[in-house]
This record gives structure tokens, C-alpha cells and sequence, in this order.
């Protein structure tokens, strides 16, 4: 079970709030357990959208062929590399 | 003068000047770089002239992902140490306006692919994947290497 701990107030237009309500009801939940439950379901798909992606089949064909491959930049990104090398390292690096 | 590059400190850049034509870009470095920083979700590395080290001429954004692949056979499986395949993942990558068409974009880039480099060594990082804000912004990343990471997505990947 979820401790409550923290608030977060929402602004709601009226129509808005009435539809809640209504599903909240047809669930047979309280307003705020729907909403709680909705956002947070929402809230982890985002944030597992943002941390995993997949690569296609084709292209996980060609990431397993080079797996044990050395790493080969290209000629541009072996100039990028090594100019950033040659950067400064402020706080932080 | 000399390009420093370090992580962002809320207190010693200059952020709310910063323009770099993507409104997207401009508002994150603006108002939303230091919170995730923060809480350890990601972090941003900023590119600085050291005559004038408040100014922030750059920026790149990073944070730990995963990488899924398709129809993975029990034998390509097995290949793997570790799966989902770890990553890092530069989510956002901007210069100033006052700053393009020096290579300032390819010093982050490259500052990037070092850093997983790093990371690879010391933790097994076996990706780096960028997201593109337009296929302008793909085409770039194209051009050093990456691919992506399936047909019509803006996000690609390069491995390491």
C-alpha cells in the first residue's frame, strides 16, 4: 500500500471534473485514488518511453554482427573524438 | 581563449540568455537542466569559453537507457552480458545561435561518444543513442556514424 506523503493540486476546468468523477465512480473509486492511479500509470510510461528503446530486426541483425567487433569510428567522428579530447575538462570531468 | 567543457553548475552559467533557434532546447537548458541533474536522472555538460566561462556556447544532455532488440535468438542471447543492452542516451544536443557553423556541435558529439567510451570501460556501456529533433538533426548524426534505431524514428544509435 501507498504511503501519502506529498500533495499535488490540480486545477480542473467544471466538464472536466464531472467526467472524473463520473469514471472515478464507475470504477467505484474515489476521485483523487482514479486520478492518483491514472497519472502515475502515465507517469511510467513516459518515463519507460524515455529509458528504453528497441531496435528493429534489421538493425539487430547488424548490432550483433559488429558485436565483437572493435569500435571503428568513421573518419569524421574519429576528427569529433579527438577534438573534443583536445577540450578543456572544467568541474565535473 | 580556450573551450572548456564542464558540467552545468546552476549558479556559475548563464542560462537564461541561452538561444539556439529550438524553443524545446532553449526552455530545457532555461528552466529544467538543474532539477534532473539534481536527483542524478541526467546530467548536463556545457561548453564554455574560458574568457567568458558564464556564457554557455553549447550543451549536451545524458542519462543511463536501455536497449531492446528484436526477435533475439537463445544463441545471440547468450552473447550478450548483460540485457537489456546498456546504454547512455544524449536526449538533447544545442548550440547558441551566436555560436553555429564553428564545430561546436561536433566537439559535444565527440566529447559524448568519449564519455560512453569511458563508461564502457568501467561499466559495460555498449550504445550510445541520440535523439534528433528533425531529420535535419539526423542527417548530422548520420554523417559520424549512427543509425537508426528502426525506420521513420528520430532516435539512432551508434555502437561502442
Amino acid at each position: 500500500m501507498t504511503t501519502i506523503t506529498a500533495r499535488l493540486d490540480l486545477c480542473w476546468g467544471a466538464n472536466d471534473k464531472e467526467r472524473i468523477a463520473k469514471a472515478a465512480a464507475l470504477r467505484g473509486m474515489a476521485i483523487s485514488a482514479f486520478v492518483r492511479d491514472a497519472v502515475l500509470r502515465e507517469a511510467e510510461t513516459a518515463i519507460a518511453a524515455n529509458a528504453a528503446v528497441t531496435l528493429s530486426e534489421q538493425e539487430t541483425r547488424r548490432f550483433l554482427a559488429a558485436l565483437d567487433a572493435l569500435f571503428r569510428p568513421n573518419a569524421p567522428l574519429q576528427q569529433a573524438m579527438d577534438a573534443a579530447a583536445q577540450l578543456t575538462h572544467g568541474p565535473g570531468h | 581563449m580556450a573551450l572548456v567543457i564542464e558540467l552545468l553548475d546552476g549558479r556559475r552559467h548563464s542560462r537564461s540568455g541561452f538561444a539556439c533557434g529550438e524553443p524545446v532546447l532553449d526552455d530545457y537548458l532555461r528552466y529544467r537542466a538543474v532539477q534532473p541533474q539534481r536527483d542524478g536522472i541526467a546530467t548536463t555538460h556545457v561548453l564554455v569559453d574560458s574568457v567568458c566561462a558564464s556564457q554557455v556556447l553549447g550543451y549536451c544532455s545524458l542519462a543511463t537507457a536501455q536497449m531492446h532488440l528484436s526477435e533475439l535468438r537463445a544463441a545471440d542471447r547468450k552473447r550478450l552480458s548483460a540485457y537489456p543492452v546498456p546504454a547512455l542516451r544524449m536526449g538533447r544536443l544545442a548550440i547558441a545561435s551566436h555560436a553555429q557553423g564553428q564545430g561546436r556541435g561536433q566537439l559535444l558529439l565527440g566529447h559524448a561518444v568519449n564519455l560512453a567510451l569511458s563508461v564502457r570501460q568501467t561499466m559495460g556501456v555498449r550504445v550510445l543513442l541520440v535523439d534528433a529533433k528533425h531529420a535535419q538533426a539526423a542527417a548530422f548524426y548520420e554523417r559520424y556514424g549512427f543509425r537508426p534505431t528502426a525506420s521513420q524514428t528520430l532516435t539512432l544509435y551508434l555502437g561502442v
